[in-house]
């Protein structure tokens, strides 16, 4: 009977080419959004890989220079783009892709592309996940607000009760119907936008590829299930195709459009960001702190000179400016993580935030595993931020270290030859796996999952219930 | 023999108010018996009771011997139901109709078979073909006809069918179901037509306010007797004899 009911709400989707009509818009917007992310991609990591090759060439050109001169003029980490962001650009617009690895100093990730396009063209950045994320929920609401109301409505529904069908029959062949519906309309497109991700092999592909777009997949069709279930709970509550349809488009607003906007709202008022001036302000501090100590200092150079069995820097067979740069940002580096760990806890305290009112919107838990299988997520990112500082900690020894062994009482005079510069590696930096983050998905997982069974629950409920109505209207 | 369709002091309360009280019925196969009476007499609710739509206030309702509370899905399995709109999906054709509420209700039948019940409910095989999104409302009855035929349900409950068929229509359907009584089926029709009642009923029940207030034999009276005898009663429900 479930097979007979399955195959009854496909053809009928088919023959009042809602299946057709839906299927084919889905895909079209989704092939556009492609094009367009992908161009968009393209051009982004085309100008990352000509300003990484352009900062490569500078280094590298700059001949004889004071090594810690070129420790503050330094290199710039730029941050790998993955393939996925075609799929998912996530973050990548708006988290900054170029680090500047000056010595004393972490520095925040520049060059945020959101930065330079007008409100216009940010609103016009389609790309496939914004596209399922935004209009899949309305696409569902759309084909199937008459699943049932439309049935109660022209009296089928107490037409199929007299015969003597089950609910469970009904339930899970509506149910069935709607999956299959669902795998219809999206598949195409959602194949379509992933295709050219395992093509771009200009862009950074990740470790665990596969796995990701598996989980990409699962995420989008499990929480476009859950609009599918929302739909038949609706359809089955509400008396005309009329008000269901409202209903959902209300349903629609708030858990795609009203609620993430107000958890953003809110998560940004109980846990605001310092602002960039006070970050600045700390920063500063945290790279003169071994400087503003004078008695760590003092104490430092008199072990120093003891190691050495000498009485005076003149003595010394190393550069005591070089030691004094190096313990300078050895000395920093705990108040720089102090104040990056102070950014993150913030921003897992808006995360927790969000994540709680993810569990009344579907799209807001997708959204944040959407990107974080993309790579292009705030814990993608903090894994780039970290690895370039351990790079720039890595290089800034490195430059010191030859003053510190070549520059003698030089000092600032002392100059490194040409080709010292080209013994400074690269920034060296691969994607990491999605199961590095496993602690951080682990609630937009639960939360899916929970959702799915809740609205399963509820579309069972509302359909017994809207059959119990059915029999005694 | 028992009787295929009975209830035994069969009430129905809606709150305070009275849909049917304590209603004793038979009907047995071969036998159509028609219940007339005004809106809100209690008709619907009889049919709806024995369709298992309702649970009774008290009293029971029974299927071929089978108690409709106890057993609802067994005892449609008996049972086929023609309301004054034949509900169809408008996107598929009358024969896909039939072949949809076949197979949900378990049945197996070829669409050979199936265009043969269509064919005998008065629906042509090219009309079978079409979708019942064109379909008159006459159309639609034979389609809710060819439904019962096909499940070979013993026991028809209908509600106002001939509501709105023209005059041709009706006569059809009643020539209908007078050749599945014929077959030995039991039927029991709520209605507002009299003389229809009269042609094609076995026996007519006139209920008032949740009462079967009168059981008449139908080939023992005219249908000006009949008609006479319900507007009595109605008249006796306004209060206003003279």
């Amino acid at each position: 009977m479930i097979g007979v009911m399955i195959s009854k709400e496909i053809r009928t989707l088919a023959r009042n080419r809602v299946l057709i009509t839906f299927t084919l818009l889905t895909t079209a917007l989704m092939f556009v959004a492609a094009l367009m992310g992908n161009a968009r991609v393209e051009a982004f990591d085309r100008e990352r890989v000509e300003a990484a090759s352009a900062d490569s060439e500078v280094w590298l050109a700059q001949g004889e220079r004071n090594p810690h001169a070129a420790a503050h003029f330094s290199r710039y980490a730029f941050k790998p783009i993955p393939s996925l962001a075609l799929f998912d650009p996530g973050s990548l617009d708006f988290a900054g892709i170029a680090l500047w690895m000056e010595a004393h100093k972490q520095n925040p990730a520049v060059y945020r592309r959101a930065e330079d396009r007008s409100d216009l063209q940010q609103f016009a950045d389609l790309n496939p996940a914004w596209i399922l994320q935004i209009f899949g929920p309305l696409i569902i609401f759309c084909a199937m607000f008459a699943v049932v109301a439309g049935e109660r409505e022209d009296g089928t529904l107490r037409q199929l009760l007299s015969i003597g069908a089950s609910s469970t029959s009904i339930i899970m062949g509506k149910v069935i119907a709607g999956m299959v519906g669902l795998l219809l309309i999206f598949t195409p497109g959602l194949l379509l936008s992933l295709a050219p991700v395992s093509q771009a092999t200009h862009l950074v592909p990740i470790p665990d590829q596969a796995f990701r777009v598996g989980g990409i997949t699962l995420a989008y069709l499990a929480t476009l299930a859950v609009y599918v279930l929302v739909a038949l709970a609706v359809s089955s509550l509400c008396q005309s195709r009329r008000s269901a349809f409202l209903t959902l488009l209300v349903i629609w607003g708030a858990a795609v459009i009203a609620i993430p906007r107000i958890a953003g709202d809110v998560a940004s008022t109980l846990h605001p960001q310092p602002e960039a001036r006070e970050i600045r302000r700390d920063l500063a501090a945290a790279a003169g702190a071994y400087g503003r100590d004078a008695a760590l200092k003092e104490r430092e150079l008199a072990e120093l000179l003891s190691s050495y069995d000498v009485s005076s820097q003149a003595e010394l067979p190393v550069s005591y400016t070089a030691f004094s740069l190096q313990r300078s940002e050895e000395v920093a580096h705990p108040f720089f993580e102090e104040i990056y760990d102070g950014l993150t806890a913030n921003h897992s305290s808006q995360d927790s935030v969000l994540g709680w009112f993810s569990a009344v919107s579907p799209t807001m838990a997708l959204n944040r595993l959407s990107a974080g299988l993309a790579g292009v997520d705030r814990y993608h990112h903090q894994h780039f931020v970290w690895a370039a500082e351990q790079h720039r900690r890595k290089i800034v020894k490195q430059m010191n270290e030859d003053m510190l062994l070549h520059a003698g009482n030089q000092g600032g005079r002392y100059v490194s030859s040409p080709e010292f510069w080209a013994t400074i590696e690269d920034f060296p930096y691969t994607l990491p796996k999605v199961s590095e983050f496993r602690e951080a998905y682990a609630a937009p997982i639960l939360t899916l999952g929970a959702q799915l069974l809740f609205a399963l629950g509820f579309a069972a409920w509302a359909m017994r219930r809207s059959q119990t109505l059915e029999q005694t209207r | 023999m028992e009787a295929m369709l009975k209830a035994s002091r069969l009430s129905k309360h809606f709150g305070s108010t009275v849909a049917l009280h304590e209603l004793d019925l038979e009907v047995a196969r071969g036998e159509v018996l028609c219940l007339l009476g005004a809106n809100g007499a209690g008709k619907t609710t009889t049919i709806n009771l024995f369709l298992g739509f309702l649970e009774p206030t008290a009293g029971e309702a029974t299927v071929n011997g089978l108690s409709v509370s106890a057993v609802p899905l067994e005892t449609k399995a008996h049972l086929a139901y023609i309301p004054e709109q034949v509900a169809l999906y408008p996107q598929l054709s009358g024969l896909e109709n039939l072949e949809f509420f076949d197979r949900f209700a378990g049945g197996k039948r070829s669409r050979d078979e199936l265009i043969a019940h269509l064919e005998k409910a008065g629906l042509p095989a090219e009309d079978a073909q079409r979708r019942t999104s064109t379909y008159s409302k006459g159309m639609r009855q034979k389609v809710g006809v060819a439904i019962a035929l096909a499940k070979n349900a013993q026991a028809l409950l209908l509600d106002e069918p001939l509501s709105g068929l023209d005059p041709a229509a009706a006569n059809n359907f009643c020539s209908l179901l007078a050749s599945m009584r014929d077959e030995g089926r039991a039927v029991l029709m709520a209605t507002h037509d009299i003389f229809r009642a009269k042609d094609v009923g076995s026996r007519i029940g006139i209920m008032k306010a949740g009462r079967l207030v009168d059981l008449l034999e139908a080939s023992s009276l005219s249908a000006t007797e009949i008609e006479q005898v319900y507007l009595a009663h109605m008249h006796d429900e306004a209060g206003a004899p003279s």
